[in-house]
């Protein structure tokens, strides 16, 4: 075998005019990834922000009370621990995809994102991003609203004291509309005005209390759809 | 004096710069004819004719594909780089860029071929060789270097693919195992136990077949 391969080739460089790309085309290929990368544990830190908050709020007070497994169970915030996993993966792809990715253990790169989106979830749910996320979610993006009205649907039904709902109408003496998950409308009367949390038309609520008649719910107790009155005093102080 | 003079004796002098680095490239290291490359594509050809003749072994060693073909790739890999030389990282060795895109080509080559790239190949290797792959290996006093020899031989061509390759690389291309891991884009750890593997292999290949 000669160099006449490496001659030819050089001919076909000079007769096709190929020319090197520019070096800016590369630069600009890896600033491209690492942006994603970047995004993605952003994003992957906005999803374990609502998880501190869910579980904070929403699943760990379950663990306190009697025969409340299942509910704490249920309120397992599986979305946002499955996003938060797509967001990891996809960081973890576009760490992969720098040119020196490759010299980095799987494992390594998967535990590091991690730390950052914990770290950046942790500040982002200490000034209270959490809540918002969650909310903007919940108004904004329908399949996950319908998985959180079928969470209230099921909390509602495990018990025939229970109601959850959102608030649709207030009246003057303190009654109010509330339509459930299920899109069922009920009028809901309170038994004691120390019960109850401030709310506003819009606001998801659950409460405690009787049927009075098809269609009449007396509230014995109303708390806001996450937490326990008296846990988040800043959203449902106990009236004294 | 007008400016275009100055001008013009500064495009003189770099000419005169570029004609030595030239006359020298065969004593240049290959990052350094790269550097070349980027001011004069003919400079190009030195780098060409360094790998052409590796790379046509390497694959030759590599996989069953036939000598045209073998061309074809190298090529094709030749533009490829020249192509990209900017987006040549210097922290790293030219020949790992270079052996990288072969087995990128090599690879791609079986897959629109849709041919099976763990098929056997037929090749020979030098007797040194097969030493240093006996060398590491515990049984190496047991038996007769020369059968082993023999053995070895047959039973790297039945190697799979993945494993044939390392084991080429680090036997018969002597690359380091940070070089072998920048070829193949894999971390320095999962080489070594690549290694591993493939030796239990191709040592359970020839129990196996009694060769």
């Amino acid at each position: 075998m000669t160099n006449e391969l490496s001659s030819k080739t050089l001919e076909k460089i000079k007769k096709e005019k190929i020319e090197p790309t520019a070096r800016w085309q590369f630069l600009m290929k890896e600033y491209v990834v690492w942006v994603l990368f970047a995004l993605s544990v952003i994003v992957g830190g906005l999803a374990m922000a609502v998880i501190f908050f869910l579980m904070k709020v929403g699943a760990l007070p379950f663990l306190k009370e009697q025969n409340s497994f299942l509910d704490f169970i249920s309120f397992i915030p599986y979305f946002w621990f499955v996003l938060l996993a797509i967001f990891v993966f996809i960081a973890y792809l576009n760490f992969k995809y720098t040119q020196k990715g490759y010299k980095y253990n799987t494992y390594l790169i998967i535990i590091i994102s991690m730390i950052i989106s914990v770290l950046f979830g942790g500040v982002i749910y200490a000034v209270k991003g959490g809540e918002v996320i969650e909310s903007l979610a919940y108004k904004n993006f329908h399949p996950y609203r319908k998985i959180m009205d079928m969470k209230g649907d099921r909390w509602s039904r495990r018990f025939q004291d229970r109601l959850s709902g959102i608030v649709k109408e207030k009246y003057e003496n303190g009654e109010f509309d509330l339509e459930t998950f299920e899109k069922q409308m009920w009028l809901i009367k309170m038994m004691s005005e120390k019960t109850h949390c401030p709310f506003e038309i819009g606001s998801r609520l659950r409460m405690t209390g009787k049927v009075l008649e098809p269609g009449v719910f007396e509230a014995e107790a109303i708390m806001p759809w996450f937490g326990r009155p008296g846990e988040r005093p800043e959203r449902c102080p106990m009236m004294k | 004096m007008s400016p275009s003079f100055f001008i013009e004796i500064i495009f003189c002098l770099k000419r005169i710069i570029n004609n030595m680095a030239e006359k020298d490239a065969k004593s240049l290291s290959d990052e350094q004819i790269v550097e070349l490359v980027l001011q004069n594509e003919d400079n190009f050809l030195y780098l060409m004719e360094r790998y052409e003749k590796k790379l046509f072994w390497y694959t030759k060693k590599l996989s069953n594909i036939p000598n045209e073909d073998i061309e074809d790739i190298i090529q094709t890999v030749f533009i490829k780089v020249y192509r990209n030389l900017n987006s040549f990282d210097q922290s790293l060795k030219f020949s790992s860029w270079i052996y990288r895109i072969m087995h990128n080509e090599v690879i791609s080559f079986y897959r629109k071929n849709k041919k099976i790239i763990n098929s056997t190949v037929d090749f020979e290797i030098e007797e040194t060789v097969l030493d240093n792959i006996i060398y590491d290996h515990d049984i190496e006093r047991e038996i007769d270097q020369k059968k082993l020899q023999k053995n070895i031989l047959q039973a790297l061509a039945k190697l799979d693919f993945k494993y044939r390759e390392v084991i080429i690389l680090k036997y018969l291309e002597e690359k380091s195992y940070e070089e072998i891991a920048d070829i193949l884009k894999k971390p320095v750890n999962t080489i070594g136990t690549l290694i591993n593997r493939a030796k239990k292999q191709l040592f359970k290949i020839i129990d196996k077949n009694n060769i």
